[in-house]
């Protein structure tokens, strides 16, 4: 009888040192898409700025600011026993426009809505899944 | 003998008036009836004015309608302007006015602008249905890349069409008749539709403007079905849906309750737009902010919360934005650029509400995006702000945000003591990610033009663990900003 219990007792801490073992955060990648927002407008005619693979408009207005979040991955969790590795990264630019107005005129004619600045904001990662033990 | 030249019938005197008298029979019976009539400009208009029905017409029927002219051969005024030919004019006084600014003539400018809104004001009082008219202007404005004219005309006719509005608005509250008003803001949505330009200009006069009413409700919810296939800019749509609640509300048209009961039912409604206008119902009403908020969590669409982030930050008080804000992180792990919107508003709110999270030690993506909201714009407060974070935040990710404000606030010398900082912390100097973060950063300080300071943390950065993709991002840097160094850095 004190052996069995015994031998319950030792199978029970071996599973759960087994399972204590297990590090695998069981998590995967998953993919967003690239996001470009607008921030709030000032009254000015609107914008056209072309950079290499996305031109930002606007019909009316001057964006204060447009952000520009480069298609990346985000971790989830997973059923399966997967992890997550980071593969690189991407920088998130924020772009500033100002709207530029010599005189307050009637009509409008003599305001741009021009690029001010560009810097990065931030960083995403690319991200791949793999099987956890690999 | 008689002088023969005495008697001479005076052909050289009489020829240049009856050739005058020819042409301005010829052109009177070929050009449209109304533009030549002598109303002077403070004069109800000559031209019969257009039916709503005749906006995008050729308008025979008022062709047919024009009373007969007599012809007035001793009287050469000149024919008053055309429509067209006022906002024609318009715009050369425009460009004019824009030329004389370029110039720093503050004075022409100046005075050209007066005669702008003289001008304008003469078509507004020649033109009852001035209105009507630019919305036929604006339907046949090309589409594709605006040149200088159609720029010009578009401004001008976005000028009279939201005038108009104005004008139809303060007669219909004087009168309380809308009949006319209604009717206008009718045309301008049926006008909408048809080319993008029309959207844009419409949107222009109608968006967060009073015009929108419960008669105008079935045409909206047609512009937001278009939207849902594609023929119609979706934002424009959800715009037009949420001022028309806004006025509904206003106007007493609809009480809150019997919104936020149609926003309930319209929140699970697949149509962004509706779901857009749903959710803003819902969360500025404390009773129901809740319940969208729950209902967000379960859905768990970073898209869906994405939009409200966005929504809450540009509509509803600072305060309950936070809140919103906040709540959303769970779904919404980061928003930058709805804090940014928030902090456009009221930084000193979004500042506090960093401060209060900092004492707390809690929400540290809350944290980054507070400091981003502030931190990223050149003022005194993000650059207090973000010293804070880089030097008192307990979490590293706030840190290295902290690190992007300071870079970026065009001080080099600010910057460079930001990344040695940075750099200090083994937490970010052992981390090969993170010291990509510290790289992109770097890239701030180039727009600043100080070529050492780059080249000073470009050689501590060469000394640490980088990734490789770091490394080339590191080298083109220097390559770009540090003169003479691209060999160095291929090395």
């Amino acid at each position: 009888m004190n052996a069995k219990w015994i031998q319950a007792v030792a199978l029970l801490a071996l599973s759960l040192a087994a399972a204590a073992q297990d590090t695998c955060p069981r998590e995967r990648a998953v993919s967003v898409p690239r996001a470009v927002d607008y921030g709030p407008a000032v009254t000015c005619p609107g914008l056209t700025y072309s950079m290499p693979g996305l031109t930002l408009t606007t019909v009316t207005g001057c964006p204060l600011f447009v952000t520009v979040t480069p298609a990346h991955e985000v971790i989830e969790a997973s059923r399966d026993r997967t992890k997550v590795r980071v593969v690189g990264t991407d920088p998130v630019k924020i772009f500033f426009f100002t709207c530029q107005t010599r005189y307050l005129l009637f009509l409008p004619l003599s305001s741009y809505c021009t690029f001010d600045r560009e810097s990065t904001i931030g960083t995403v990662m690319h991200l791949t899944t793999m099987e956890c033990g690999t | 003998m008689p002088d023969r030249r005495r008697w001479r019938f005076p052909w050289s005197l009489l020829a240049p008036l009856l050739l005058a008298a020819v042409l301005f029979s010829a052109w009177s019976s070929t050009a449209p009836p109304g533009e030549h009539a002598g109303a002077p400009a403070a004069r109800p208009p000559a031209e019969p004015p257009l039916s709503h029905a005749s906006v995008s017409t050729d308008r025979p029927d008022a062709v047919a309608a024009a009373p007969p002219r007599e012809l007035a051969v001793t009287v050469a005024a000149p024919a008053p302007p055309t429509f067209e030919q006022r906002v024609d004019e318009l715009v050369a006084i425009g460009r004019r006015t824009a030329a004389l600014a370029e110039q720093d003539d503050s004075d022409g400018a100046a005075a050209s602008d007066r005669e702008a809104r003289e001008r304008f004001s003469d078509l507004m009082g020649a033109f009852a249905d001035a209105g009507e008219r630019a919305l036929d202007m604006v339907a046949q404005l090309p589409e594709g890349p605006p040149s200088s004219l159609t720029n010009g005309r578009r401004i001008v006719l976005q000028l009279v069409l939201g005038a108009a509005l104005e004008r139809a608005d303060h007669d219909a509250a004087v009168a309380g008749e809308r009949t006319a008003v209604d009717a206008l803001v009718q045309a301008t949505l049926d006008v909408m539709p048809g080319t993008a330009v029309a959207a844009e200009v419409g949107e222009h006069v109608l968006a967060r403007q009073r015009f929108l009413r419960l008669a105008h409700e079935p045409t909206v919810l047609a512009l937001v079905r278009l939207a849902a296939t594609e023929q119609f800019p979706r934002s424009t749509a959800t715009t037009l849906l949420l001022t028309l609640w806004d006025n509904l509300q206003a106007a007493g048209e609809r009480s809150s309750e019997e919104l936020s009961r149609l926003a309930l039912l319209a929140l699970t409604d697949a149509d962004p737009s509706q779901r857009t206008a749903s959710c803003r119902q819902l969360l500025r009403d404390p009773r129901y902010r809740g319940l969208v908020l729950a209902w967000l969590r379960e859905r768990g669409d970073r898209a869906v919360a994405a939009e409200v982030a966005s929504l809450a930050a540009r509509e509803l008080p600072v305060a309950d934005a936070l809140v919103v804000l906040r709540e959303l992180a769970g779904t919404l792990p980061r928003a930058p650029t709805a804090y940014l919107a928030l902090a456009h508003r009221e930084p000193d709110a979004v500042a506090d509400g960093y401060r209060e999270l900092l004492a707390a030690n809690t929400h540290a993506n809350v944290r980054c995006d507070l400091v981003t909201g502030v931190g990223m714009v050149r003022t005194p407060l993000g650059r207090e702000l973000a010293e804070l974070a880089l030097h008192g935040d307990p979490a590293v990710e706030v840190r290295l945000q902290a690190l992007f404000a300071l870079t970026a606030q065009g001080d080099a010398e600010l910057g460079e003591r930001a990344l040695g900082v940075a750099l200090d912390d083994p937490r970010i100097g052992s981390d090969p990610v993170r010291l990509a973060a510290v790289v992109m950063a770097l890239g701030n300080l180039e727009a600043s033009g100080d070529a050492n300071a780059i080249d000073r943390i470009a050689q501590r950065l060469r000394t640490l663990p980088l990734a490789d993709e770091s490394r080339q991002r590191l080298d083109a840097l220097v390559r770009r900003a540090v003169p003479g160094q691209a060999s160095a850095a291929l090395r």
